[in-house]
């Protein structure tokens, strides 16, 4: 018997109780008592204002601890009830007459010596007598306590579960079967960036959602709706933005929960929050992205070659766009460009797949079938076949970067082309040849020259024609020039086929620079110079032939002064002086002579040397002695001592002292001393020779020493053919010198020259 | 004692008159000769204690006569001094072996001193 079926049947009973009392006899009174005593219900009945218990029966009082209330107010009974609001309802029904019914009251009782709390589910009902006065309250009691006590239980433990889940750091919440919001933890508060209204917001506590793609979604859509409405778990990337606009990508976890009937009575569903790996994974999209434009949009043409066989693994659209609809992915090279196979192109393609090294070349001509069925044209490319590994570290295949360069090279072709119309017509000898000194082209008059065959030209080029002496010289200044990146000049001579005779020219070698200064070219030229070279050798000749010539009367002269002087008596002074001056007059005769040779020669670059190691000092004291004898009326101050050996020419270096001192002399008309000066420094010499004459202007520093310079606007007229400090600064530079003056005018000049000192030699 | 010998070669007769004017000075035998082609027959007939070779000289020139008699075993004993105008003389002289050289024009002491050094 359940405890409604027993109420119903209490009240019953109780509705019925004054005419079943009226109708019935004692029997049935004693029935009604027993079932009274013996109902498992805890049953009592109250009687009067005080709730006076008439009748309480066993359970009743195995409830209030086996006490016997019979007899006694209920304040009496049960003092312990104070305060728990018993006595308040029980006054209550008795003074209205209202029925009160409690569900599990709790109540604490007296039993067994201690306090016990009860849980009970109790009725209290009012009868009333034949006057219709209400007489006492039944009450009819039920203990609930095991019931409420377990129930408890169960619900402490789903809070320690809730606390625990809702502690989590991952964001959780529950929706009910028709996808209201149950519950959900701080977790969830701070991803949603809000609190949403329990049993009012619906499917997910955020503001708004998205679909990674940008795309809303209506949250009706989202996975904890999909699962309650579909029982389908989706754990779709969602995007979700907080109400502050500040997004987070999340990943729902959402899991449906059944009954023991299977049908769905809500879910939980686990919000992971995956922004930061988001964020990476951003990061390496858009470097891949990145390679991926460079890959479909670069105007350079990739591709990717697979295996030993070279297989079209990728082909970007600019490497399609060089064959056009030819069919290139998934096929062998061979197969797919079978126009390469005689152009060299896969055996460099082997031997980077065996060798590992990557093979790089500029305009590279190839003839490519630029679509399907077209005939092969001529291409030029830039490429390079880069080695591609396997994670082992394994040459994999080939990566295929390149440009076209076909218009580039023909337009610069046309250039050249233009360059070689102009190079044709020339009336020199011309050819260019590549950075490294390649012959490319010779020009029509070269053949013309030379006549030699095209083939032997390529070959030996220039080297053909060069003079046999000059042959060695040539091609070592040439290597200098490569190695340098300088200019080549040099006079050479050039066999001529016509009369194989070997002409002078003049040739000259240029670089030609791209805009980073490499050499791209040279271009070589010959003028042909041989009948100046010519009419210079003869002009050379008559000076040699007209010194020695002059010279050699000049001999005769001196010698018979000489003879004449010595024959002369002793007594005639007059006669000797004489004698002496025509000596000296030879003299100057013999040395202007000399001077015109000598600016032949430097002029045809042909002064040459004659170096030895000798004695400075002596040097420098002969040349005083030698200017002395001739310049009575001057003194030579000599100071500072050369203690070593000096390395030159020691006539060409006292030649120089010689002009110093005689200039000196010469433009120090009325003064009388000349200085000079000695002395060794940092593995150079220094000499100087100071005079007190007449000076030179500053703008006339540089132009005393050019050829043919005569100090002019004097009074005075100086003698001198002008050349001997010209003569003085070649033989200086020759020895790697400096000459020079410094002077102020009417207060005398200074000259000075140095010399690099050699040492051990 | 027999006097020393002096064998001058110069295409120049005025030269070879004036050296010879200054030899006579001394005690030498001076001979003088204007080609040299006949160098090894000359040495051998004239039999000279020293040779003054000037470089111009018909029609084979000084440079290859030197070289002739200094091939010569007879002959290359013999020492010989150029004696030219000619501004590469040092040169000339040192290349092919030469006792020593006297530049035109000269002084007569050097002249003297020049073939006193050298003479046999």
């Amino acid at each position: 018997m359940d405890e409604d079926s027993l109420t119903k049947s209490l009240e019953i009973f109780n509705k019925n109780q004054a005419s079943e009392n009226k109708r019935s006899g004692l029997l049935r009174r004693d029935m009604l008592y027993n079932i009274f005593m013996q109902s498992p219900a805890m049953l009592c009945i109250l009687k009067g204002p005080e709730h006076t218990f008439v009748l309480a029966n066993d359970p009743y009082r195995k409830l209030i601890g086996n006490r016997n209330p019979v007899g006694q107010t209920l304040r009496e009974a049960l003092p312990e009830l104070e305060g728990q609001g018993f006595y308040e309802i029980l006054d209550n029904v008795y003074a209205t007459g209202e029925p009160f019914t409690g569900k599990e009251m709790p109540a604490s009782l007296y039993r067994g010596g201690k306090m016990d709390q009860v849980y009970i589910n109790l009725n209290y009902q009012p009868f009333v007598d034949s006057h219709d006065k209400i007489e006492g309250i039944f009450v009819f009691a039920y203990d609930v306590t095991e019931q409420v006590v377990a129930r408890k239980k169960i619900k402490e433990s789903q809070l320690k579960y809730r606390n625990l889940i809702f502690g989590l750091p991952v964001a959780l919440y529950t929706c009910d079967a028709d996808g209201y919001i149950q519950l959900y933890n701080d977790a969830a508060v701070r991803l949603w960036g809000r609190s949403p209204e329990i049993g009012k917001d619906l499917w997910c506590g955020s503001w708004k959602i998205f679909r990674t793609s940008g795309e809303p979604l209506s949250l009706d859509e989202c996975p904890m709706a999909v699962v309650l409405k579909e029982g389908r778990i989706s754990n779709m990337e969602i995007v979700i933005q907080r109400p502050d606009g500040s997004k987070r990508h999340v990943v729902p976890y959402p899991q449906a929960i059944y009954d023991t009937n299977g049908n769905i009575t809500g879910a939980t569903s686990t919000l992971v929050d995956i922004t930061e790996q988001v964020k990476t994974r951003r990061q390496m999209e858009q470097v891949a992205d990145m390679i991926e434009r460079l890959y479909m949009n670069a105007p350079a043409f990739i591709c990717t070659l697979k295996g030993p066989e070279h297989i079209f693994e990728l082909v970007n659209p600019e490497y399609q766009r060089m064959y056009g609809s030819r069919q290139l992915l998934g096929k062998k090279i061979i197969d797919a460009i079978p126009e390469l196979i005689s152009q060299g192109i896969i055996e460099k393609l082997d031997k980077v797949y065996q060798t590992g090294e990557p093979y790089v070349v500029t305009e590279m001509l190839l003839y490519l079938s630029r679509d399907e069925g077209k005939e092969p044209e001529p291409t030029y490319l830039n490429f390079s076949y880069q080695p591609m590994y396997d994670p082992d570290k394994n040459i994999s295949g080939i990566l295929v970067f390149g440009y076209e360069v076909t218009n580039q090279v023909l337009a610069k072709m046309e250039g050249e082309e233009n360059l070689k119309l102009i190079l044709e017509s020339l009336p020199q000898i011309t050819s260019t040849s590549s950075a490294n000194g390649t012959n490319i082209y010779f020009n029509k008059f070269f053949f013309e020259y030379s006549g030699l065959s095209k083939e032997e030209a390529t070959v030996n080029g220039w080297n053909a024609i060069l003079h046999p002496k000059e042959i060695d010289e040539v091609l070592s200044q040439w290597e200098q020039c490569k190695k340098n990146g300088e200019d080549f000049y040099k006079e050479i001579r050039l066999k001529r086929k016509s009369d194989g005779v070997y002409r002078w020219h003049i040739s000259q070698i240029t670089a030609i620079k791209n805009s980073k200064g490499e050499i791209t070219q040279w271009i070589a030229s010959a003028t042909d110079i041989h009948e100046q070279k010519m009419k210079e050798q003869k002009k050379d000749e008559f000076l040699s032939i007209a010194s020695h010539e002059l010279k050699t009367p000049l001999t005769s002269v001196k010698a018979y002064l000489q003879l004449l002087e010595l024959s002369l008596d002793k007594n005639n002074e007059k006669a000797s002086s004489f004698t002496k001056k025509a000596i000296l007059s030879v003299d100057r005769l013999k040395d202007l002579i000399a001077e015109l040779l000598d600016v032949s020669k430097i002029q045809n670059g042909r002064l040459n040397l004659n170096i030895s190691n000798f004695n400075f000092n002596e040097m420098v004291d002969e040349a005083i002695e030698n200017i002395q004898y001739n310049s009575p009326k001057h003194s030579f101050i000599k100071t500072g001592v050369i203690a070593e050996l000096v390395n030159g020419d020691k006539e060409r270096l006292q030649q120089v002292i010689i002009n110093l001192l005689s200039n000196a002399v010469k433009y120090s008309p009325d003064s009388k001393d000349i200085f000079i000066n000695a002395y060794v420094k940092n593995d150079q010499l220094t000499v100087s020779v100071k005079d007190n004459g007449i000076g030179i202007s500053e703008n006339n520093f540089s132009k005393i020493f050019e050829r043919y310079y005569r100090v002019e606007g004097q009074d005075i007229h100086f003698q001198g053919l002008g050349i001997g400090l010209f003569i003085s600064m070649d033989i200086i530079r020759r020895h790697n010198g400096k000459l020079w003056v410094e002077s102020q005018p009417g207060k005398g000049s200074t000259f000075y020259f140095t010399l690099p000192l050699k040492k051990d030699k | 004692m027999q006097k020393k010998c002096i064998l001058i070669y110069d295409d120049d007769l005025e030269i070879l008159t004036v050296c010879k004017a200054i030899l006579d000075y001394d005690d030498y035998r001076v001979e003088t000769l204007a080609n040299c082609e006949n160098i090894l027959q000359d040495i051998m007939d004239i039999q000279p204690d020293i040779i003054l070779m000037d470089l111009w000289i018909p029609k084979i020139g000084g440079e290859n006569a030197v070289n002739l008699m200094h091939e010569n075993e007879d002959t290359k004993h013999i020492p010989v001094i150029l004696f030219s105008a000619n501004d590469e003389i040092e040169k000339i002289s040192k290349k092919i072996n030469a006792n020593g050289y006297l530049r035109k024009p000269f002084d007569i002491s050097t002249f003297k001193e020049t073939i006193e050094n050298n003479i046999l």
